[in-house]
């Protein structure tokens, strides 16, 4: 492997653990820490890319506004969707699956009535650059980079203010929350948006790589709940390196075909096979494979392992 | 017991003669689209069984209902202009989803993952399965004649293009010894063969589910689900149940055989039956058939075999006011309430897993006499 290759093929690795990171890193807060199966999560994906759609295509606003206005949008979906069904279902994990299940149904429901259930792209200004016989587009680095400034400041931000203290103490015992003066159904509704709001920041930042389309979401669901599954408690860094470890498995797969299988079809041109590995199809079953192999071997994740739970 | 036994036999014949009906009171086009009906109440039945007895809520049913059609599409297709029959598919169909059932259980159960956790694997299965489908429309993707088709099904690529057959799932055929020739169970405007098929087999399967839930296995089930903790501190090896309810006895054998079914209509095998939005009818489809599997498995009775009664953990927080409740109605099982955490039963420790197992290993060298730093 020459120089050049072995450098696409690191970008390439990064590449998917950013994507990993930001699918996850909403879910993270609301899955990881609440406990909340949120399956609307890729909804609010949806939703994030639908807003920089409209709002560049429909309100000819400049893309980074409408990624700046993504998140917002989001977060302001999310706290309506907790305070009107969420809020009412805390400790009763199998009802809130179901009910965001059909508010999940609702969403891409609204979303393929009002912008129709065609695939629409999002033009974006940045070029490539050029890495050996290579071009890599710029853009790609941008997300590495905000996915990167997300999780650091997601982590700062729970970790050293005041509200992060909060937050955490009403997550880990909400009695003794409540009875130390925290407004516990209001620090559980801003946790909820800041997850919805990163998600759709998530969904903004990723729709102009991807089609934007009103079943979206369903691609990356699985993902982003295997990416933080596979973490585990320490939900943060645990959500990082899993997305590493994922991320590093689904480019390799993704890119390097492992064999092929002759079929008696009928092909044009004449060699009928199927080629196992070498495209994002089999990245993404390697993925799920290895998460269940780990899981296996460590059931309450990567970051379980670091820290076993009594 | 006895007398609710029969009260609920009767009832069931009683709903049962209006069906047998259908055909002649109506066309066999409404009977045919009954059936399609009565197909997903087998799918809401094998729900039933692992989410409302055993209280995994499974979102794999599809994928393996999918995982049961294309199976049977792909062997019925090759075998069909050989053997005339489809006897073969069929088991194929059920060995498929079962198989399938296996290795994720085994997985899921056996290391011990929680249930949301397994309801998330269950999802991310079928998504990626949904997927996989989707993604194998190129004229590489052949099972001997059978095109897996992508997006829009799956159909045979007969030598001779010019028979039409060729290019369609056969309906389910049977041609056991005795019979002069084979009989297909088609669906179509004309005949209703295919609709008593699906109603013997969803009468069989409900017998079955029944008798299952009522065996050792249902009744060990039911009290994993109220309390997994204190079952398996008397002893039983709760992962085994799981793993067994979710994949060998009946349930396959429901999804397999709907699975199987359903082509016996259907021209072609569409993928989208994989899909994770087809789920949200089987729980309707489950409330819808009255929850019957989880009415007659009152805790008393099911319980009646452990010692001390077992009487439930949960009982004093209103548990009992509601027999055969809702979905929700479960708490997060071992919760540490009831005598359940009081209980010190010897529970298994969950496996650490190869790596933390030799990550461990320093310490078990370490010579005795001294203490830990710190």
């Amino acid at each position: 492997m020459s120089l050049d290759t072995a450098v696409i093929m690191v970008l390439e690795i990064l590449n998917s653990i950013t994507i990993l990171v930001l699918l996850a890193l909403g879910l993270a807060l609301i899955f990881g820490m609440m406990r909340i199966v949120n399956l609307a999560q890729g909804e609010f994906f949806t939703v994030g890319a639908f807003t920089v759609l409209a709002s560049t295509r429909y309100a000819h606003l400049p893309l980074w506004v409408g990624m700046l206005l993504a998140p917002l949008v989001v977060a302001g979906l999310g706290i309506a969707i907790e305070r009107a069904i969420i809020r009412r279902l805390y400790g009763r994990p199998l009802d809130v699956m179901l009910a965001t299940w059909g508010v999940s149904l609702l969403l891409i429901g609204l979303i393929t009535v009002t912008f129709g259930a065609v695939t629409q792209g999002i033009p974006f200004a940045l070029g490539n650059f050029s890495v050996g016989r290579y071009q890599y587009p710029e853009y790609r680095i941008v997300m590495t980079t905000v996915a990167a400034g997300l999780m650091l400041s997601v982590y700062l931000l729970f970790r050293y203010t005041a509200f992060g203290r909060r937050a955490r103490a009403t997550i880990a015992n909400p009695d003794m929350a409540s009875a130390a003066g925290i407004n516990t159904p209001r620090m559980f509704m801003l946790t909820f948006g800041l997850g919805a709001g990163l998600a759709g920041a998530a969904g903004a930042i990723m729709a102009p790589i991807v089609g934007v389309v009103p079943t979206m979401g369903v691609l990356y669901i699985a993902r982003a709940f295997i990416t933080v599954v596979v973490g585990g408690p320490i939900v943060l860094l645990g959500t990082l390196s899993s997305a590493s470890a994922l991320g590093l498995i689904e480019a390799l797969i993704s890119h390097f075909p492992l064999f092929t299988i002759a079929t008696a079809g009928h092909c044009t041109p004449p060699p009928c096979e199927i080629s196992i590995g070498g495209s994002a199809f089999f990245g993404q079953i390697a993925l799920l494979i290895f998460a269940i192999l780990l899981l296996r071997l460590l059931p309450q994740g990567i970051s379980g392992f670091w820290r076993p739970r009594p | 017991m006895r007398r609710g036994s029969s009260a609920e036999l009767l009832s069931a014949l009683v709903l049962l003669l209006p069906l047998l009906a259908v055909p002649w009171a109506f066309k066999p086009y409404t009977a045919n689209v009954l059936a399609v009906y009565m197909i997903y109440g087998l799918l809401a039945m094998s729900l039933g069984l692992i989410w409302g007895a055993a209280g995994i809520m499974s979102f794999g049913q599809t994928a393996f209902f999918g995982i049961g059609a294309y199976a049977y599409g792909a062997i019925g297709l090759n075998l069909i202009n050989r053997t005339q029959q489809t006897h073969a598919a069929l088991l194929g169909g059920l060995a498929a989803a079962a198989l399938l059932a296996a290795i994720v259980g085994y997985f899921m159960f056996y290391g011990r993952i929680s249930d949301v956790y397994a309801s998330i694997i269950t999802m991310a299965l079928t998504l990626v399965l949904f997927a996989f489908a989707v993604s194998t429309g190129g004229d590489e993707w052949v099972i001997g004649v059978a095109r897996l088709g992508g997006f829009n099904g799956m159909f045979g690529q007969g030598e001779s293009s010019q028979n039409i057959a060729n290019f369609q799932i056969p309906p389910v055929t049977l041609w056991l010894p005795g019979m002069t020739e084979p009989f297909a169970f088609k669906i179509n405007r004309e005949s209703a063969a295919g609709y008593y098929l699906v109603l013997g087999v969803s009468v069989a399967v409900y017998v079955l589910t029944r008798a299952l839930v009522r065996s050792r296995l249902g009744r060990v089930a039911v009290a994993i689900r109220e309390n997994e903790a204190r079952v398996a501190s008397l002893g039983y090896d709760t992962r085994f149940y799981k793993f067994a309810l979710f994949t060998i006895p009946v349930r396959p054998r429901l999804r397999g055989e709907h699975g199987g079914l359903r082509p016996a209509g259907w021209t072609r095998e569409p993928p989208r039956r994989l899909r994770r939005r087809r789920h949200h009818r089987a729980p309707h489809e489950l409330s819808r058939r009255g929850r019957s599997l989880r009415h007659h498995s009152p805790r008393r009775r099911t319980l009646d075999h452990l010692p001390d009664g077992g009487r439930p953990a949960h009982r004093a927080r209103g548990a009992a006011a509601r027999p055969g409740r809702g979905p929700g109605g479960r708490r997060p099982r071992a919760q540490g309430r009831g005598h359940a955490a009081a209980l010190p039963g010897p529970r298994p420790s969950p496996p650490l897993g190869v790596v933390a197992a030799l990550a461990r290993c320093p310490r078990l060298f370490r010579p005795p006499g001294r203490l830990p730093a710190g």
